[in-house]
C-alpha cells in the first residue's frame, strides 16, 4: 500500500559513524562528508521513495555521543528526538546509525535512542570494514536483544542501504522492546551485547593504522609530518598550476582578442573588454590553484587525517588559550570562514566558541588566493630557494603561518586572564582511509561550480558596475588628465587617498575596496577593470600582472599583503557571525577589530619597507 | 544611441542584482510595482506571474553561489 503523508524519518548516530554518506545514498543529496567528527552541524532534510512507493522525508542530524547534549549541535540532535525542535514535529521513525568496526562506543548511544520509547531501527554501517577486521556482528542476535530492527549497511557503496531502503516500506510502528538484564546499567548492557553478538579474532599483530600513528602522533615527528604536508601543499599550489593557468590566459587573451576584431570601438566593446573580461576573465585564471588547493583539504579531510592534526596540535591551541576542539573550525575557515563559524557550533564553553568565532576570519579562506596569488606573481621572482623550493610558495606559505600566528595571538590576547574551562579534548581518532577518486572528483566539480558561480553573478555584476564608475561621467570638452580621473570611481578612489595613503595605497586601490568588501576576490577583478579603463587599450585581463609590477612599488604590494591578512572584506563571514552570535555587537567587534588591524599591519608594513629601500623609485 | 540604452540596461540589471542581494525588501517593493505597471498595460500573463513570484519570493538563505543552504539558512 502507498501512504499518502510522507513518513517523517531521522537520522542519528555518533559523530563520524557514516550518518551523512547513508543520507546522501538515500536521498541522492551531496551533503558534505568528511573522516572526521563534526561536519554536521545542523538539520538537513532530503526525500526518498522506498521500492514499494512510500514517501519518507528524512532528517540528518549532527552527530551526538550522548542526548544529554553538551554542545549547540548536539542539542539540535536531543531537541528533535524529543519533538522540541522549534517547527519540527517528532520524528516518527528514528534511524540509530552505528559504526559496525566500533560498537563498543557507539552500543551506548544506541541505547539511548532506543530507551527514548520511539519507532527505530538500528543500521550498523561500516559492514565491510568490520568484516575486513575479521569481526562477526550477529545481526537478528542483536535485533532481538535490542526489540528492534537491526540492518548492515555500507553507506558509501552504491545500492549499499538495500536492505534499509526494503525495511523502510514496512518500517517498525512500535518502541523497541529492550531486554533490560543489566539493571539499567548501560555500560553493563554494551558489555554484554559485545559478548554474546561480536565476535573479535585474535589480535596477533600490531595494525598498520596503529603503526601509522605511531609516526603521525608522535610530538616531535608528528609536527614534522604536519609541517611537511603543509608546506607542500603550498608549493603545490604554485608549481602544478602554472600550466593550466596559462591556458585560461591565452584562452582570455584571445577572446579579447575575438571581440575586439568583432565589435567597433564603443560602449558596448569597452564594457565586454574593459569591464566584463578584465574583471571576470581575470578571477577565473585562479581556479587551477583553488582547485588545486582544495584537492589536498579533501585527501586530509578524506583520509583521516586531520583529527590527528587536531590531536597534535591541542597543545598549541593550549597556550592560546582554545582547546583542540577550536581545530576543526579552524581547519574549515580554509576553505570558507562561512562554515568554520557554523563549525564552532561542537565547542560547548560559549566564551571558547565566542574567541574562536573572533578568529576564524583571520585564517585565510580561498578567497583570499587570488589576490595573494597576484601580488606573489607581480611582485615575487620565480625562483628556486635552496634548489628544491618555489620561492613564490614559501611567501604564500609565510602569509597562511602569518594568519594562523595572528589569530592564535589574538585569541591568548582575548584569554589571558581567564581560567580554561573546556574540558581536555577527547576526540575520537576515525580510521585512516583511502579518499575515493569518486568523492575527490565530485568534491572538486562542486567547489569549481561554486568558484565559477561567484564569478558569474557576483564578480561580473559588481565589474560592469565599476566599469560604469569608472567610465562615467566623461572627461570635460579640453581636459588633458586620463579621463577615469573624471570618473566617479576616479573621484572617489582620490577623495578616499588620504586615508589610505599612510599604509602606501594607490588611488586605484582605495576604488577596488569599495565592491572588494563583498567578497574578497573581488579586489582583483576590480583593479582588472580600473586598468583596463584607465589604460583602455591593453589587455588587463592578461595582463595585470605586469601593470602592477610596473606601476606599484614593492612596500605598496606588501602593504596590501597586510591588509588582506587580516581585513574582513566578506560579507557573507559577516552575516553568518550576526546569525551565530544573534545579535551585531560581535558583528561590530569583529569588523572593527580586524579593520584596525589590518590598518596597524599595512602602516607598518609600509613603513618598514619604505626604510628597506623598497619604496617608490 | 541603441548601443548606449543596451549598456544603460545592463548597469542598471547589474544595480538591482546588487540592491536584491543587499536590500531584498527594497527590490520587492520595485517588483511589485513593475508587476502593477504591466497589469496596466496588460502585459502577457506569464511575464505578469512571473514578476509577481520575485515580488513575493521569501528571502534566500547562501552565500555567494553556494547552494548548500537548507531552510533555515545553514550551510556546510
Amino acid at each position: 500500500m502507498v501512504e499518502t503523508l510522507p513518513l517523517r524519518a531521522a537520522l542519528v548516530g555518533n559523530p563520524n559513524c557514516g550518518k551523512t554518506s547513508l543520507f546522501n545514498q538515500l536521498t541522492g543529496s551531496r551533503q558534505k562528508v568528511a573522516n572526521y567528527a563534526g561536519v554536521t552541524v545542523e538539520r538537513k532534510e532530503g526525500r526518498l521513495t522506498t521500492p514499494a512507493g512510500r514517501a519518507v522525508r528524512l532528517l540528518d542530524l549532527p552527530g551526538a555521543y550522548s542526548l544529554e547534549a553538551t554542545s549547540p549541535d548536539e542539542a539540535v540532535t536531543r531537541d528533535v528526538c524529543a519533538g522540541r525542535y522549534r517547527g519540527e514535529a517528532a520524528p516518527e521513525l528514528l534511524i540509530c546509525v552505528l559504526d559496525a568496526t566500533n560498537l563498543r562506543l557507539h552500543l551506548r548511544f544506541g541505547l539511548e535512542v532506543c530507551r527514548l520509547g520511539r519507532p527505530t531501527i538500528i543500521v550498523l554501517n561500516m559492514l565491510d570494514a568490520a568484516e575486513k577486521e575479521g569481526l562477526k556482528i550477529d545481526l537478528p542476535r542483536l535485533a532481538a536483544e535490542l526489540g528492534t530492527p537491526v540492518v548492515g549497511v555500507v553507506a558509501i557503496r552504491k545500492n549499499g542501504a538495500a536492505d534499509l531502503l526494503a525495511l523502510l516500506d514496512n518500517p517498525p510502528v512500535m518502541p523497541p522492546v529492550l531486554r533490560e538484564a543489566d539493571g539499567g546499567d548501560i555500560h553493563a548492557t554494551v558489555r554484554r551485547l559485545l559478548t554474546e553478538c561480536v565476535t573479535r579474532p585474535a589480535v596477533a599483530s600490531e595494525a598498520l593504522e596503529d603503526r601509522l600513528d605511531r609516526w603521525v602522533l608522535h610530538p616531535v615527528w608528528g609536527l614534522v609530518i604536519l609541517l611537511a604536508l603543509m608546506f607542500v601543499m603550498f608549493q603545490a599550489v604554485f608549481s602544478w598550476a602554472q600550466p593550466p593557468m596559462d591556458a585560461i590566459e591565452s584562452g582570455m587573451t584571445a577572446f579579447g582578442e575575438l571581440i575586439r576584431s568583432l565589435l567597433p570601438a564603443g560602449l558596448i566593446r569597452s564594457l565586454l573588454v574593459d569591464g566584463i573580461l578584465a574583471g571576470a576573465g581575470t578571477v577565473v585564471v585562479f581556479l587551477p590553484q583553488i582547485l588545486i588547493l582544495f584537492l589536498w583539504i579533501l585527501v586530509l579531510e578524506e583520509s583521516g587525517y586531520l583529527p590527528r592534526a587536531a590531536f597534535l596540535l591541542d597543545r598549541v591551541m593550549a597556550s592560546a588559550g582554545l582547546s583542540g576542539r577550536s581545530f576543526i573550525p579552524l581547519l574549515s575557515s580554509f576553505a570558507c570562514a562561512v562554515p568554520g563559524i557554523m563549525a564552532t557550533r561542537t565547542i560547548q564553553n560559549p566564551r571558547d566558541r565566542l574567541v574562536t568565532i573572533l578568529i576564524a576570519p583571520l585564517m585565510t579562506c580561498s578567497a583570499r588566493l587570488p589576490v595573494y596569488a597576484l601580488l606573489i606573481s607581480a611582485f615575487i621572482p620565480k625562483r628556486l630557494v635552496g634548489g628544491v623550493f618555489n620561492q613564490q610558495g614559501l611567501v604564500l606559505f609565510g602569509l597562511y603561518m602569518v594568519g594562523i600566528g595572528s589569530g592564535l595571538a589574538v585569541a591568548w590576547a582575548m584569554k589571558r586572564r581567564e581560567v580554561t574551562t573546556e574540558h581536555p579534548l577527547l576526540m575520537e581518532l576515525p580510521a585512516y582511509r583511502l579518499p575515493s577518486l569518486r568523492d575527490l572528483v565530485l568534491g572538486l566539480w562542486q567547489r569549481a561550480v561554486i568558484f565559477l558561480s561567484r564569478v558569474g553573478t557576483i564578480i561580473v555584476t559588481l565589474s560592469v558596475l565599476l566599469w560604469a564608475l569608472s567610465s562615467f561621467p566623461a572627461p570635460p570638452a579640453g581636459a588633458t588628465g586620463a579621463p577615469i580621473d573624471y570618473s566617479l570611481a576616479g573621484r572617489l578612489g582620490h577623495l578616499m587617498l588620504p586615508l589610505f595613503a599612510p599604509i602606501g595605497f594607490t588611488w586605484q586601490i582605495c576604488v577596488a575596496l569599495i565592491p572588494g568588501l563583498a567578497a574578497r576576490e573581488v579586489a582583483v577583478s576590480a583593479l582588472a577593470t580600473v586598468y583596463a579603463v584607465g589604460g583602455s587599450e591593453t589587455d588587463a585581463a592578461s595582463q595585470l600582472t605586469p601593470i602592477l609590477s610596473s606601476q606599484w612599488s614593492l612596500a605598496t604590494a606588501l602593504s596590501l599583503l597586510a591588509w588582506y591578512v587580516y581585513a574582513p572584506q566578506c560579507f557573507a563571514t559577516l552575516a553568518v557571525i550576526r546569525r551565530e552570535t544573534g545579535g551585531w555587537k560581535v558583528v561590530a567587534q569583529t569588523a572593527g577589530y580586524l579593520f584596525g588591524l589590518a590598518y596597524l599591519a599595512s602602516f607598518l608594513t609600509w613603513r618598514i619597507a619604505l626604510a628597506l629601500g623598497w619604496g617608490p623609485s | 544611441m541603441i548601443e548606449a540604452l543596451i549598456v544603460g540596461l545592463l548597469v542598471v540589471a547589474c544595480g538591482l542584482y546588487w540592491l536584491g542581494r543587499v536590500a531584498p525588501s527594497a527590490t520587492r517593493g520595485l517588483w511589485r510595482g513593475f508587476g502593477r505597471t504591466l497589469q496596466v498595460i496588460h502585459a502577457p500573463s506569464s511575464l505578469q506571474m512571473a514578476v509577481a513570484g520575485r515580488a513575493t519570493a521569501a528571502p534566500q538563505g547562501g552565500c555567494g553561489g553556494c547552494k548548500g543552504c537548507d531552510k533555515n539558512g545553514g550551510c556546510h
